[in-house]
């Protein structure tokens, strides 16, 4: 497939094309329906799926084991003020579920737990390897490594392997070296980001892990700059394909400016 | 009647027994607790294919066991074939909303017959949910994504197409007391190759 007949899709468009419900993935649909281009995704898009949704839902998922009922779901989900993204992953998935559960099926109060936790479980099944079978092992410059499916255990809970802990080790990935060969087009993207009159706090993070992946070349680096510097590295994989589908229009948007991707938004 | 000769009209029984046993079965095993050795309910996921062999051991009047007879080896749901198990139970009214469908599918129906047992059928799926909870965790993705069709497709009229991929789909449970992720896999699978969504259908979606 010629890199023009391809279209990447961001973690927030994969996230709504793969799991939750009809109405969330037709928009991801129709956004690349416009675009005429086949949706992928890189290794390292799957990496942030699996490191951000994926784990919050496993440990939603584990959670629902000790609540008994909805209300107590709710409690929970309020109390997750602390944790923004965890409560913002459990809240669309309760959205989700109460919108579409009852429908004249009048479950009592510890079937709906149980529908609930078969929910959650379909969504991480069956989102997760919805979100591989687009996979293009082409597009993984920067060497981000494969990950295993989650596994369900005895307990009744998932586990995920998921190797963070070799996450900033030189040798483990193509980080450094990528960042070596693309420095001029990172440090424009820093650059750019700080012109913008107005930055909140993930993009005055950006700015500053940008520098700290390029300035030294070949040395292990904080695996927390990788993360935050997602959105950029997502946007260079881009480069010379045919769009970058994305929900999250507020900090892409800007950096494929920069970098002359054709981002183009799902809503 | 000597001990050592009951012994042997036992050995007698077992052996003929075990030689019609294909005969007698199904329905020997009438109840989940007549196999008191095993626990189904520690058994893996993986056991939904396993084969498990049923033996006979014949004691002699010291207590040391004299001889064993072999009955075959069988798969879960052949062991609980006709018992009171929640998870054989389920398994029957899978078969029996596939045979309906099955049916209907053979009987080359009009569209108004069809759409009378499309409804039968979506009763029964709705029946399922005296089953959430209560088997397990693989039985509860099955119901929801059972629910999920049926919520999907129970306003609009069905056509011969979907009852036949939605019979094809039970069809990959059939003789599976218990469900691994392989058997799941391959009911959704062909669940959304046939166009069924498992999405969630929200209210405004």
């Amino acid at each position: 497939m010629a890199d023009g007949d391809i279209a990447l899709l961001e973690t927030s468009a994969v996230i709504d094309l793969c799991f939750w419900d009809e109405k969330t993935a037709s928009k991801v649909k129709s956004a690349l329906e416009a675009t005429g281009a086949n949706g992928v995704v890189t290794p390292y898009v799957l990496f942030e799926l699996a490191r951000s949704l994926l784990h919050y839902l496993i440990l939603f998922h584990a959670k629902c084991r000790d609540l008994d009922t909805l209300s107590d779901v709710i409690a929970f989900a309020e109390r997750l003020f602390m944790k923004k993204y965890y409560q913002g992953a459990v809240l669309k998935a309760l959205e989700v579920f109460v919108a579409s559960a009852d429908k004249n099926f009048q479950l009592n109060g510890e079937q709906q737990m149980s529908a609930l936790r078969a929910f959650l479980r379909l969504n991480i099944r069956r989102g997760w390897q919805s979100a591989r079978r687009m996979n293009d092992e082409g597009l993984n410059s920067i060497l981000c490594r494969d990950l295993p499916d989650p596994v369900y255990t005895k307990d009744g809970a998932y586990s995920h392997d998921l190797p963070k802990s070799d996450c900033g080790r030189r040798d483990n990935c193509g980080l450094r070296p990528y960042f070596a060969l693309n420095k001029s087009h990172f440090e424009a993207v820093r650059n750019g980001l700080r012109q913008l009159a107005k930055r909140d706090t993930e993009t005055e993070a950006r700015i500053k892990s940008l520098r700290l992946l390029y300035k030294v070349d070949n040395r292990d680096f904080i695996a927390d700059d990788c993360y935050r510097c997602g959105d950029a590295i997502i946007c260079h994989e881009a480069i010379g394909l045919k769009a970058l589908i994305t929900k999250n229009i507020r900090h892409i948007g800007p950096i494929g400016q920069i970098l002359g991707v054709n981002v183009v938004e799902c809503r | 009647m000597s001990t050592a000769s009951q012994t042997e009209q036992t050995e007698k029984e077992l052996t003929q027994l075990s030689s019609d046993w294909h005969q007698h079965f199904p329905g020997i095993i009438r109840s989940s607790r007549d196999i008191s050795a095993f626990d189904h309910t520690s058994a893996n996921m993986e056991s939904a294919e396993s084969k498990f062999g049923l033996y006979a051991v014949i004691p002699s009047d010291g207590g040391k066991s004299s001889g064993v007879v072999s009955f075959g080896d069988f798969n879960l749901s052949q062991f609980y074939y006709g018992s009171d198990s929640l998870a054989v139970a389920f398994n029957q009214q899978l078969e029996d909303i596939a045979g309906t469908l099955m049916q209907a599918s053979r009987e080359k129906l009009d569209s108004v017959q069809l759409n009378v047992i499309a409804s039968t059928v979506w009763v029964k799926i709705k029946e399922l949910k005296e089953y959430l909870g209560r088997i397990s965790d693989e039985h509860d993705e099955v119901i929801t994504s059972l629910f999920t069709v049926c919520m999907e497709h129970r306003a609009y009229p069905v056509n011969l197409h979907e009852m036949s991929s939605l019979a094809a789909a039970l069809q990959t449970l059939r003789n599976k007391v218990r469900f691994n992720e392989t058997s799941l896999n391959a009911f959704e699978d062909t669940l959304e190759a046939a166009g069924f969504s498992l999405r969630f259908a929200t209210q405004n979606g």
